[in-house]
């Protein structure tokens, strides 16, 4: 099994087994470029819907440490697209942690077409227009921290904030290392085929191809477990405003082929070469960047009030669709242990559903399958479904990492789905004595036998 | 015993399958005579470590000679046989790089509870009898599961992918160099050790990997 390490036993010194802990996210969540002012670093007031989810994901997951990457479009300079969406992710970032002094530093000082005073300061009087300052007297940083609070606010409408010791660098950093940092162009999740690249380069298509492009222009934010231990002089990538030199470092071997424009059009999560980073590209196999496979999460003790419903990713259950009003649970277990899991409620098709699971039982396992039922009857059987995490102690959320269309109807049937089978571990050789085999009894007679050997 | 083998014979290496693991199956008390053996002469120079054996490897299990000693009766003899102790040295380490803090609730050996070496640091030593295969370390609720004699030799597609999972780098459970998660944990480690990023496992990765690993 991939979790169990292979290891050697020594009678030397100098031998060991190195065993080191992996970077493992265990979610991610996405915002996408709808709600950011066109291209710009200015979020818009749509996002809070988002945010809300974001919010689920951080109180679900007590101590995780995110870390926030931002993306921008094939389109332009890779040096101005690293800073750009490095202003998103700023943008984001101070947002999530209330830092009304990054949204000045944004302000005052723009970067190429990201000017939040163009168009007679658009930012200002969006803004003002959100917070219904009319007369528009409130002072600018003052009215960021308004709008600011009109953004951040979870499902009951409390405001919402984070300390930098959220953040996987925890701040140790001024400028935000490994808390925060723009991709560029590097990571995107649709590349052009030649053919499209060079009909959408024409001067009258910009809209056309900016409209194509709105799915690479992304902010990411990866929530890593609470005890992952970051060095950020060591962290790989720069910081959000810095060029693209260190990025380039963690670059794939082949990164020149996934950065040019192929025969087809090459999109996540069927092709699994559009990003040039590997560092980034690592972190995202982990949970499954949004658009490749689904996270969600799975929280200790399921609260007792109705979960806000996070709009974020979730379980899609076509096969619930016709019958909706039958209870619904879904059962895990793995290796003799059962944890039965109630469904809120049946959702219909295409609407993402949020299920929060006491794993504790079933925890210090290495995988586990799920099975829904309608009622005692088998409806439908998960497959694909992995702990995700598990090595990480004193985490009490676990992830359930689960792929796309693995529900698979299945005629019921009267015999219980998991028959627990606990697999002991024999080897016929292990009672066997091993000290010595003569009787040590009485003195040493002088001088010493040997048994073979 | 039921599974006495006789000797001498031809052992085919299964995975799993140390020296010393298969010294005691055949009831030697230690891998010397095995690993002195003049027929092992070619098995010493391709796997220079006797812990470390790939699946297939033959090894020659010499003649088991029985010693006869006179002893007088009416006396109680003590004898000694002197075992060769082998141990599971882990060390575990953070992300990062930093030597990991935790302390194992427990620790157990094919089932048994074991009693670690106190030991400072990231190192954790744990005595072994030959025929050990199984040490689950707890920690909290979870679990950490080592195979004890299945590292394969560095020189196999198996042991880089073995080595580079237990870095943490991930490198996958199939022996495909070529696959996308094994080139990946392939070119991770060359750029953390500053050695050209080719995703080709050539003798430099090689020896900076098993370095890096330990063994």
């Amino acid at each position: 099994m991939a979790d169990d390490f292979a290891v050697a036993p020594t009678d030397v010194a100098a031998e060991r087994n190195q065993i080191r802990r992996p970077l493992k996210p265990f979610a991610s969540w996405q915002l996408d470029d709808a709600h950011f002012a066109f291209d710009s670093s200015v979020l818009l007031p749509s996002m809070t819907p988002e945010l809300v989810s974001l919010i689920g994901l951080v109180r679900a997951s007590p101590g995780a440490k995110l870390s926030v990457f931002g993306h921008a479009d094939t389109t332009g300079n890779d040096e101005y697209n690293k800073v750009l969406s490095g202003r998103r992710a700023l943008a984001l970032f101070a947002l999530l942690t209330r830092r009304v002094d990054l949204w000045e530093f944004l302000f005052t000082n723009p970067h190429g077409g990201d000017d939040w005073r163009k168009s007679d300061n658009f930012a200002l009087r969006l803004m003002r227009d959100a917070v219904e300052d009319k007369t528009g007297a409130l002072p600018r940083t003052a009215l960021f921290e308004k709008f600011m609070t009109l953004l951040a606010k979870d499902a009951s409408g409390a405001p919402f904030g984070l300390p930098k010791t959220s953040f996987l660098g925890k701040g140790a950093d001024a400028k935000g290392k490994a808390d925060v940092q723009g991709c560029g162009e590097f990571n995107p999740l649709l590349m052009f085929s030649k053919a499209e690249q060079q009909a959408l380069s024409a001067a009258n298509k910009k809209t056309e191809r900016d409209k194509v492009q709105e799915v690479n222009r992304r902010v990411t934010v990866f929530f890593f477990p609470a005890d992952t231990q970051v060095t950020v002089s060591t962290w790989p990538c720069p910081r959000a405003l810095e060029g693209t030199t260190d990025c380039r470092k963690r670059f794939w071997s082949d990164h020149v082929q996934r950065r040019t424009f192929g025969e087809r059009r090459r999109e996540q999560p069927t092709a699994e070469d559009t990003f040039a980073c590997r560092f980034y590209d690592r972190l995202a196999r982990e949970t499954a960047d949004p658009g490749n496979i689904e996270a969600t999460l799975f929280h200790a003790a399921p609260p007792a009030r109705a979960p806000a419903p996070p709009r974020g990713r979730g379980i899609r259950d076509p096969g619930l669709v016709a019958a909706p009003t039958a209870e619904t649970k879904l059962i895990a277990a793995a290796q003799g242990t059962r944890v039965e899991i109630p469904s809120r409620a049946v959702k219909t098709q295409g609407e993402d559903e949020h299920h929060e699971f006491d794993l504790r039982p079933a925890l210090g396992l290495i995988s586990l399958e799920a099975t829904l039922e309608r009622g005692t009857v088998p409806h439908t059987t998960a497959v694909g479904v992995d702990l995700i995490g598990l090595l990480l102690p004193s985490r009490a959320a676990t992830v359930l990492r689960r792929t796309l269309g693995f529900l698979i109807p299945e005629p019921p049937t009267p015999t219980p789905l998991f028959v627990p089978e606990p697999v002991p571990i024999e080897f016929e050789d292990l009672d066997r004595p091993f000290a010595n085999p003569f009787e040590p009894e009485g003195p040493p007679p002088e001088g010493r036998d040997v048994a073979n050997g | 015993m039921s599974d006495d083998k006789l000797t001498p014979t031809e052992h085919a290496i299964r995975l799993g399958d140390h020296l010393g693991r298969v010294a005691t199956t055949y009831r030697f008390r230690s891998f010397g005579p095995l690993w002195n053996d003049a027929a092992n002469a070619q098995l010493r120079l391709r796997r220079p470590n006797p812990h470390i054996m790939a699946a297939g490897d033959a090894v020659h299990v010499p003649e088991l000679i029985y010693q006869e000693v006179d002893r007088p009766t009416d006396a109680r003899h003590r004898f000694r046989a002197e075992l060769h102790p082998l141990e599971l040295k882990l060390a575990f380490f953070e992300w990062n790089g930093t030597a990991s803090t935790f302390v194992p609730s427990e620790v157990r050996i094919d089932g048994k509870e074991v009693v670690a070496e106190p030991s400072a640091g990231a190192l954790k030593v744990i005595p072994l009898e030959p025929l050990a295969d199984r040490c689950a370390l707890k920690l909290g609720p979870e679990e950490l599961v080592t195979r004890i004699g299945f590292l394969q030799p560095i020189d196999t597609v198996a042991g880089v992918r073995q080595r580079l999972n237990n870095l943490g780098l991930r490198a996958g459970d199939a022996d495909d160099p070529t696959a996308l998660g094994f080139r990946s944990a392939v070119e991770e480690f060359q750029c953390d050790h500053h050695l050209p990023v080719d995703g080709k496992v050539g003798p430099a990765t090689r020896s900076a990997l098993a370095k890096a690993h330990g063994c």
